[in-house]
């Protein structure tokens, strides 16, 4: 077995990005940790800050931005430390404060908002604080 | 086009660290950061003639009850703080994939799929952050 030793791989001009055959790596990706008191990402790629805009919704900002939109993201929600019944869904806000539509995304950063899934809970359907949630980004960077 | 052809790719001052450009030029990324570490099409809570079951770095899977599947990591992240998200093919909408975020850990990951009650269904998971 050939193995290539290397810090940094860019196409044969020097500057141009490297073609991974028919391949394609996330651009971000974070798990947001929202159950705490505190609002923050446990762990996270590419994001320079998580910030609280309310109740269930977070702000993520990207260290290195998206060349457009729309992008590619996908997200969980996740039960929390306490009972399962507890089941949360993470949605995509398009911008920080709208709806998602793929004009109004931001190049700078997605939003995410938690929603009370079900259980036996009033709570039901409503946007809910107090989950953990991942998301991965897919796309051009800038 | 210049092409290296080569089996395994390991970064020259730190193994585990290869810098890749990105698309439009302007930014530089960690290529290990990007790259999905698990990743399975899983048919074990309920088989779908039309899907193919497929996996990466999954080990095993195991129906814990009605709409929970439990998957073990062949390789196992370092930390119990990665980025892991799935979906289903469900029979509702109304369907939510989460996880079950104390349950996990480095080498297993607790995933549920709820529409009102527990419902089983074919699950496509996804997880990135690092490898012990």
């Amino acid at each position: 077995m050939s193995t290539l030793k290397a810090d940094t791989i860019v196409a044969a001009d020097g500057s141009s990005p490297v073609t991974l055959t028919k391949q394609s790596a996330a651009k971000a990706w974070a798990t947001v940790d929202a159950y705490q008191a505190t609002t923050g990402t446990t762990s996270s790629f590419n994001i320079s800050s998580t910030t609280d805009d309310g109740t269930g919704l977070w702000d993520n900002a990207f260290t290195n931005s998206m060349n457009s939109t729309p992008y590619s993201v996908s997200q969980i929600g996740t039960g929390g430390a306490d009972s399962d019944v507890y089941v949360r869904a993470l949605h995509v806000r398009g911008t920080y404060h709208t709806e998602p539509t793929p004009a109004s995304m931001l190049t700078s950063g997605v939003g995410i908002k938690s929603v009370f899934a079900g259980g036996s809970s009033s709570y039901s359907g409503n946007i809910y604080g107090y989950a953990f949630g991942s998301f991965q980004v897919y796309g051009d960077l800038a | 086009m210049s092409e290296i052809i080569t089996d395994k790719l390991t970064g020259k001052t730190s193994a585990g660290d290869v810098t890749i450009t990105s698309e439009g030029g302007s930014a530089t990324m960690q290529l290990q950061q990007g790259v999905a570490k698990a990743w399975t099409l899983d048919e074990t809570l309920y088989s779908n003639s039309v899907f193919v079951p497929d996996s990466f770095n999954i080990a095993s899977t195991t129906d814990v009850s009605t709409g929970n599947l439990y998957v073990t990591f062949t390789n196992v992240f370092s930390a119990n703080n990665y980025c892991s998200t799935g979906s289903c093919a469900g029979f509702s909408a109304n369907d939510n994939v989460t996880t079950r975020y104390s349950d996990s850990s480095t080498s297993n990951d607790d995933i549920i799929n709820y529409d009102g009650a527990y419902k089983d269904a074919s699950i496509s998971y996804v997880a990135f952050g690092d490898l012990a």
